[in-house]
């Protein structure tokens, strides 16, 4: 999708409760180029209205890419939640997921630029 | 006993297939599939052991980790909604400003996204 928010001329910023030691190794581990921010405390995450307390924690690790883990134990974290900000400042369209096993849906923020940059 | 086998390859497959779907964010939204192979794969544990005869220990001991995979899976499922959230910012309002720390422990905050476009993304985190 990079080069979609580059046509867009959208900027991809990325928050959760991870510790700056824990985001840090995220980005590695991954490969992300995007700015991850951390809320360990989850004061953002609160602030928003976004804290879910009983957030499933996994403790995974990967055999010839496929991720495998258990679950280890429940903590608090972020709705995963959307937000596109024009460049006023104002909020353009919002999309929170009801399902934490799926993520932001492509189309769907496809269609939010295109309809509010397009 | 080949039954019971066959029950813990069944879902260990199912499993892995899932997983599988997850780096490249294909997970279905309905894990139908998934859902009734472990159910098939339970069965057939269970079937396994009471047809097991005096290979019965062989097929409780491949049935314990059958009932463990597909009670996991089941569980998980019932843990996958998330909570109505009380959302702070609608669709009109101004971005809430913050202040926080990236990956690298260096101070930011949404002063720098100013005369930007942005997607700001909160996720549950590493995993």
């Amino acid at each position: 999708m990079e080069a979609v928010f580059e046509r867009y001329g959208v900027r991809v910023v990325a928050i959760s409760s991870d510790t700056p030691e824990s985001a840090a190794h995220h980005r590695g581990r991954d490969g992300l180029s995007i700015p991850l921010l951390s809320d360990p405390q989850l004061r953002v995450i609160t602030d928003y209205g976004l804290l879910h307390r009983k957030g499933i924690a996994f403790k995974t690790f990967f055999v010839f890419g496929v991720p495998l883990g258990y679950p280890a134990g429940f903590r608090e974290m972020a709705i995963p939640t959307s937000i596109l900000v024009d460049e006023e400042g104002m909020i353009r369209w919002i999309d929170q997921a009801e399902d934490y096993r799926l993520r932001g849906d492509e189309a769907r923020i496809i269609a939010a630029l295109e309809g509010c940059f397009g | 006993m080949t039954l019971t086998l066959f029950a813990v390859g069944l879902s260990s497959l199912a499993w892995l297939h899932y997983l599988w779907l997850i780096p490249q964010e294909r997970v279905p939204e309905r894990p139908l599939l998934h859902s009734a192979l472990q159910l098939i794969a339970l069965l057939g544990s269970i079937v396994g052991f009471l047809l097991g005869g005096h290979h019965g220990w062989v097929s409780l001991g491949c049935g314990i980790p059958v009932v463990w995979m597909g009670g996991l899976w089941f569980w998980l499922l019932t843990q996958a909604r998330l909570p109505d959230g009380e959302i702070t910012v609608h669709v009109g309002s101004p971005l809430r400003p913050f202040t926080t720390v990236d990956a690298d422990g260096v101070c930011w905050s949404t002063d720098s996204l100013q005369h930007q476009r942005v997607l700001l993304k909160f996720f549950r985190g590493h995993w």
